[in-house]
Formats: C-alpha cells, sequence, structure tokens
C-alpha cells in the first residue's frame, strides 16, 4: 500500500465510514509513519475548521415573501408549464397583450375591408333605396338621383 | 417514506401552507448556508437563490413523486443552483493541484479561531466547484456518501475521491498560509 491509500482511509474515518479492519491496518501504518500521522492531525483540524464556519439566517423579507407565496396559492391547482413560461417571462406579458390587441383589431379591419372590395358584400351591408322608391323620388325630381339630393340640399338649406 | 417526503406530498394534496411552513423552517438555514458555500455567495445572492429554490417547492407541489427524499431533491436543486451561480461568475484562481508539500509540518490545530475561520472560508472558495460541494454536504450537512451521490447524479466512488481530494488540498493550501 502506498501514502496515498492509508491517506485515503483517512479521509473515511473522518466520515466514519471505515470499515473495523481497515481502521486497524490504518492505525498500524499511523503508528509507524510520522508523515501519514500530521497528515491525519491536519485532517482533524480542517474538519474543525469546516465544521465551525458562522451560520447565516435568511431575512424576514424573505420568509415573509415565501410564507405569502404559498398562502395565495392555498387551493389553487400548481402552476401549469404555459403558468411558470410566463411566469418566468414577466417583462414580456404586457407586449403580449399588446400583440394580442392588435391581432384583433388587424383581424376586424382586414374583415371590413374585403367586404367593402367585395361587390356582392357591399350589396349586402350597405342598404340601398328599393327600385320603386327610386322610381317615385325620380318622379318628383326628376333626372339623376344624385342630382336629387343635390335638390334636397339646396331646398334645406 | 421519511417525514418530511410525506409532508411535502400532504402539502402537494392539501396546498396547506402550515406544511409549507413546517418544511421551510426546517430547511432554509441549512440550503441558505449550504448555497453560500458551495457557490461562494454573498448573503444576499444566496438569499435570492434561496427564493427561488422554495420557490420551486411551491410550484411543484402536487407533481413531485417519491423517487428521491424530499430533502434530497431539495438538495439536489439547491446545488445545482449555487454551481450555476459559481459558472456565471468570472472565473477565480482555482488552487494549484500540484502544491502538495509532503514534508510541511505543523498541525492545524488553530482552524476553529475566528481569523482562522475566514481562511479555512476562503480555502474552500479555491477549490474547484465539486470537490466543495462534497465537502460541504458532508462536513456541513452530515449527509452520508450515498445521500451525496445522489444529490451530485454521481458514484458512491467519486464521492469518496472528491472529498480526499478536496480535504488534501484544503489542507496544502491552509499550510501555505499558515505556516
Amino acid at each position: 500500500m502506498m501514502h496515498e491509500d492509508f491517506r485515503k482511509m483517512v479521509s473515511r474515518r473522518l466520515d466514519r465510514a471505515l470499515e473495523a479492519k481497515d481502521k486497524a491496518v490504518l492505525e498500524a501504518h499511523l503508528a509507524a509513519c510520522p508523515e501519514c500521522r500530521v497528515y491525519a492531525a491536519d485532517m482533524e483540524s480542517v474538519k474543525k475548521g469546516l465544521t465551525a464556519l458562522p451560520e447565516e439566517r435568511p431575512s424576514v423579507a424573505i420568509d415573509r415573501f415565501l410564507l405569502e407565496k404559498a398562502q395565495t396559492t392555498e387551493g389553487q391547482r400548481p402552476a401549469s408549464i404555459l403558468d411558470r413560461l410566463l411566469g418566468a417571462l414577466p417583462a414580456l406579458r404586457p407586449s403580449l397583450a399588446y400583440a394580442a390587441a392588435a391581432m384583433v383589431i388587424g383581424a376586424f379591419a382586414g374583415g371590413l375591408g374585403f367586404k367593402l372590395s367585395n361587390p356582392t358584400h357591399r350589396q349586402a351591408v350597405v342598404p340601398f333605396i328599393s327600385e320603386e322608391e327610386a322610381r317615385l323620388f325620380d318622379a318628383d325630381y326628376p333626372g339623376s338621383i344624385a342630382e336629387a339630393l343635390g335638390e334636397v340640399r339646396k331646398e334645406k338649406l | 417514506m421519511d417525514k418530511d417526503t410525506g409532508i411535502y406530498l400532504e402539502y402537494g394534496q392539501t396546498g396547506n401552507p402550515a406544511l409549507f411552513r413546517k418544511l421551510y423552517d426546517e430547511y432554509k438555514v441549512r440550503v441558505l448556508n449550504t448555497m453560500m458555500r458551495i457557490g461562494s455567495l454573498s448573503l444576499p445572492e444566496a438569499e435570492d437563490l434561496l427564493q427561488e429554490v422554495f420557490m420551486k417547492v411551491i410550484q411543484e407541489r402536487g407533481r413531485f413523486t417519491p423517487r428521491a427524499k424530499f430533502s434530497t431533491w431539495l438538495y439536489r436543486i439547491a446545488t445545482n443552483r449555487a454551481f450555476n451561480a459559481v459558472r456565471d461568475r468570472k472565473p477565480t484562481v482555482a488552487m494549484d493541484e500540484s502544491l502538495e508539500d509532503e514534508h510541511a509540518q505543523g498541525a492545524l490545530d488553530l482552524l476553529v479561531t475566528g481569523e482562522n475561520r475566514e481562511l479555512v472560508k476562503k480555502g474552500l472558495e479555491r477549490l474547484n466547484e465539486r470537490s466543495r460541494a462534497a465537502l460541504v454536504l458532508r462536513e456541513y450537512e452530515e449527509k452520508s456518501y450515498s445521500e451525496i451521490a445522489e444529490i451530485m447524479e454521481c458514484s458512491v466512488e467519486a464521492v469518496e475521491s472528491l472529498l480526499f481530494h478536496g480535504r488534501s488540498r484544503l489542507r496544502e493550501w491552509l499550510k501555505g498560509r499558515m505556516s
């Protein structure tokens, strides 16, 4: 066995993971090897040093935030994948709303434009006077209906 | 099934915030300090991550399947967040792996005093992130080799190796500064 093998045993012994038979082998080596003995003592100190590191606590604000979050989700279904995607992109939410509104307006304007540019739709949408009404109107105001409309305006003025 | 896994499953079914509070109170300090040490983070940085970790605990309730213990799952999330924080940061000078001085003498027996505690912290920061994580989970959290292996998604042998090399490098670094 090499020194490194014994040092690995030292590491396992620190973790209370060294088997009893290996423990005896290690102790025999340590009794005979001053370098590995120093290594083992140092390792004990390193372990003590690591476990003696000071402990921090989260601020009350973090506690409050998380406990409120847990409270507000009470009785609700867990967040869906879409919820989480939207939750991860809060900055995009307003722009998504604007995009949706623009799509609705665009669809409405497109549909209206189509109707106005298509004669069959124009007849269905814009009410015209019937042929009978036009004939009667023409009898009262000889000439074209357009001219008659001009007459009506003049009379009202 | 362990107690905390049972509590989390019940929280998933009922949404009762008192159950979340139980888990939060049990783990908040430990998870915060684990992430601070693994990621060499300041308290505000670690608090941000703590918030993310426990938001995930809230959001994932009802979806958790007990393939692993709740605590293992929680520490896996925390460890990965701390690793990401390390990767997002500018690289620091890593400890020289070939530095071992076989003839360094004098036991490091004063590491628990205030000034030297800071030195231990600095030494820990200079280890590679996986060795540091293994050491923190073992020394601070007293996790077993198999739990660390589950959290870090590696073999038990790899954990043993990370602990051995981590401790040895930390010792070398500390000896260089204390002698």
